[in-house]
């Protein structure tokens, strides 16, 4: 069929996902045991102001009325206000996407590139030393928490070689113009080296330390597919055809070998996004992640929610997103 | 002389031992020649044909009709190949990996057995002869383009098919695509493994 | 034998790590009282140093695997005990129920488990069974898909089907012909399981969501030493941190060795 049409009925077949993850999301911050008034005030605060919060989360309310008031509202884009500050958290939350986009892009490049040649090498060389340490590798880098590699590099070139900043997106009162919210795009867009070259600075380590500890994955994903491509026939025909080595590795037997490994990515994207939470509290990123835990902190159950049910819908429009990358770069899935 | 094998052997080195796929071959081929290789199944034919151009499989099964494979020296790692293989005069068995590569195609054309198989998925027809045509020549896209449909015309199938994706096309279509792949740098021999099987 | 290498390693580095959480009691320093200076560098007294209530950082990670290992371990079995059940019903039975519960948990798996154990936790607060139970829920659709997977393949198998003729009820099916084929996924996922919830519980102790003071804990020691990075007391961060690194790689080899091993069922679920 068309792409065009496939790329209608999956949207479509989002919905219901998209549904069940706010529901998941309304049960657990609604319906488990823990009153969030009381969470959010403390034991001690007396019971008019209990009623006042009450009453102004719409918690009074039926179980059914709230989750009906909550799809609506959801529908409209409205998440409702902060308690802390009083601001659309949807605002707040827009406002620090692009912070969380641009770590992601960044890491997720880093951890593309890497993993997929580290994978391909290995593939091609396997059994070999150089095959066996790629493997462990990967599974070392699993295996390191990622705020703790973290950690690491902020001693390594924070402390000791005093080289890189540890924490922040960039030095105070450089930013650029906001145009977009990503420092680096807008930095560019306003001619603006020095803001450019800061970001950068101030990027760097957040984004290896995500981007070391994502490609882990891709190397084993890329290795397996790509061990079982080479053995394919058409492979076999390609170099029978006395075309190019690395041409038949990187271009013929990859791009069957990727297919797969992009269908990974929508797992992929969660690790990204849990990682990025971690990252982005160790390094002190202004993203949405370190907003997550920080209104967690203050006991700002709309925020909260909020940025949970926002998470919700990237992880919905991602999955929709890369199965239709893979209906176009595989023909046949197309039906 | 086009081609001219000595006392070829390939042997498997397998856990049960060494199997001898290919005991002692003698071959002398001329120009125009045809030669048409019949035995059962797991004779060792398709193993022959393997041995030439260097590129052994994997896991060969040794049956049906690979023979043509020992040719190119498409054989898989745990094959030992030995005796001589000239072609033109030239000695194949001893030569190294980029000379070999730039002989299978331009002066060795190979036909596989499975046309299902033999055509990657993910590429279309125009780009299988595109990086053939491009890892042996520098022609310009024209050129390039005049040699495929010269090949095309040769064995029969339509022009417009060069741009579409291997699973669009019917079997004996791809099976006369993969004859036009190994014959579109008109090779001095062409090697080919059970041709007519669908 | 690669694979017998590594189950072999894994075992030996969960077997010392089991030891170690053992016989903590037997450290020299309470982990939860200041007994020296604060923030001694790494001596002959305190191998590991002090932290910056005067605690000795050796005796706190000694004490730290206890947490990580109960955690993990009880979060992998309530996952386990709710997610394998219902899988294999779901997987037997079929139908609307099948579907409907395979939507569910396919739209959780495809969460960012770090993120739902992290609105968990909050909800629940702090402590040993409200952070394993925070942790279960992320794991519960892994099993609950691998066992219905296999079920729901295994259910139209030869051997099935000529039992159910000889007039065998669903219970002994269940028993003799299914579980055979499961318990090897079982092991091997329960593995990587702990070896993740290891990861996790640390994750959530990190960010101030899991195990509170003066429990000692990696990821709380981690979040805590943070602090002194600057100061330059390396050693508040590093040894807790190699901790997590040793131990989930021990869980990690065991699970790729034993994978490797019993092979092909998992194959589709990497």
């Amino acid at each position: 069929m068309k792409l065009r049409d496939y790329v209608l009925i999956r949207v479509l077949l989002s919905i219901p996902m998209i549904l069940i993850l706010l529901s998941v999301v309304f049960l657990i911050l609604r319906v488990i045991p823990g009153d969030p008034v009381v969470a959010i005030l403390g034991p001690k605060a007396p019971p008019e102001q209990v009623e006042e919060l009450r009453e102004k989360l719409g918690l009074n309310d039926p179980i059914y009325v709230q989750y009906f008031k909550y799809l609506g509202g959801l529908i409209r884009g409205n998440l409702g206000e902060s308690i802390l500050t009083g601001r659309s958290v949807s605002e707040e939350i827009l406002e620090r996407f692009p912070a969380t986009l641009e770590l992601s892009i960044v890491s997720m490049t880093i951890a593309s590139l890497l993993g997929v040649f580290l994978g391909v090498e290995s593939s091609r060389r396997r059994n070999t030393p150089v095959d066996v340490s790629i493997r462990v590798y990967s599974l070392a880098i699993y295996s390191i928490p990622i705020f703790w590699l973290g950690l690491m590099f902020q001693l390594i070139f924070g402390k000791y070689l005093g080289v890189l900043p540890i924490s922040g997106r960039i030095s105070p009162l450089m930013e650029p113009e906001r145009i977009t919210g990503l420092y680096l795009v807008d930095s560019i867009l306003e001619l603006n080296l020095r803001a450019f070259l800061d970001s950068i600075e101030h990027l760097i380590l957040p984004s290896l330390t995500l981007g070391l500890v994502l490609s882990g994955v891709v190397v084993r994903m890329t290795r397996a597919n790509m061990l079982e491509v080479l053995e394919k026939d058409f492979i076999l025909a390609s170099r029978a055809r006395g075309v190019v080595e690395r041409r038949v590795i990187y271009k013929d037997a990859l791009k069957n070998a990727l297919i797969p490994v992009i269908t990974m990515m929508g797992l992929q994207f969660a690790l990204l996004m849990g990682g990025a939470v971690l990252t982005e509290t160790t390094f002190s990123w202004p993203g949405i992640g370190s907003y997550l835990i920080m209104r967690i902190g203050y006991r700002d159950f709309s925020a909260v929610q909020g940025a949970i049910v926002f998470y919700a819908i990237l992880v919905a429009s991602i999955s929709v997103l890369v199965d239709i990358i893979c209906a176009y770069i595989d023909p046949r899935v197309r039906y | 002389m086009l081609l001219d094998m000595e006392e070829v052997k390939v042997y498997y080195k397998s856990k049960g031992g060494l199997v001898r796929a290919v005991d002692g071959v003698d071959i002398r081929l001329e120009k125009e020649e045809i030669l048409g290789l019949v035995g059962e199944s797991g004779c060792g034919k398709s193993t022959l044909g393997l041995a030439i151009p260097k590129l052994l499989p994997k896991n060969a099964v040794l049956s049906g009709s690979t023979l043509g494979l020992a040719i190119p020296k498409l054989l898989p790692k745990n094959a030992v190949l030995s005796g001589k293989i000239l072609l033109n005069g030239l000695e194949i068995s001893s030569m190294r990996d980029e000379e070999l590569r730039r002989i299978r195609g331009e002066e060795i054309g190979f036909v596989f057995q499975d046309p299902m198989t033999s055509l990657n998925p993910v590429l279309k027809i125009e780009e299988h002869f595109k990086e053939t045509i491009s890892s042996h020549r520098k022609l310009d896209d024209n050129e390039i383009e005049e040699l495929m449909r010269e090949a095309l015309e040769d064995v029969g199938v339509p022009y417009s098919k060069a741009k579409e994706y291997p699973h669009r096309l019917s079997g004996g279509q791809r099976q006369r695509v993969m004859i036009a792949l190994a014959l579109v740098l008109k090779p001095s021999l062409l090697i080919a493994d059970e041709p007519t099987v669908p | 034998m690669l694979e017998r290498k590594m189950v072999f390693l894994g075992s030996s580095i969960l077997l010392a790590f089991i030891a170690m959480s053992v016989l903590a009691p037997l450290c020299k320093y309470d982990p939860t009282r200041g007994v020296d200076e604060e923030l001694l560098p790494p001596s002959r007294e305190h191998i590991m140093g002090t932290d910056n209530l005067g605690r000795d950082v050796f005796s706190r990670v000694i004490w730290g695997s206890r947490t990580s290992l109960l955690i993990a371990l009880i979060s992998v079995l309530i996952a386990s005990l709710s997610g394998i059940p219902l899988g294999i019903l779901s997987g037997y039975f079929g139908g609307k129920m099948d579907r409907i519960l395979s939507m569910i948990m396919d739209s959780i798996y495809s969460f960012p488990g770090l993120i739902l154990a992290i609105a968990i936790a909050a909800v629940l607060g702090p402590g040993v069974l409200n952070v394993s139970l925070a942790i279960a829920a992320v794991y519960i659709p892994t099993y609950f898909r691998v066992m219905r997977n296999t079920v729901s393949k295994v259910k139209n198998e030869l051997y099935v089907v000529a039992a159910r003729a000889l007039g065998a009820g669903d219970l002994l099916i269940l028993k003799d012909c299914v579980l055979p084929n499961l318990i090897p996924s079982i092991v091997v996922i329960s593995t990587i399981n702990v070896a993740d919830a290891i990861l996790t519980e640390a994750g959530l102790s990190f960010l101030g969501l899991g195990i509170t003071p003066p429990t000692p804990d990696w990821g709380y020691d981690l979040s805590n030493g943070q602090r002194f990075i600057l100061q330059g007391a390396w050693w508040l961060v590093f040894f807790p941190g190699i901790m997590i690194v040793l131990v989930v790689m021990g869980l990690a080899l065991l699970g790729e060795g034993l994978s490797e091993i019993l092979n092909p069922i998992l194959r589709e679920e990497e």
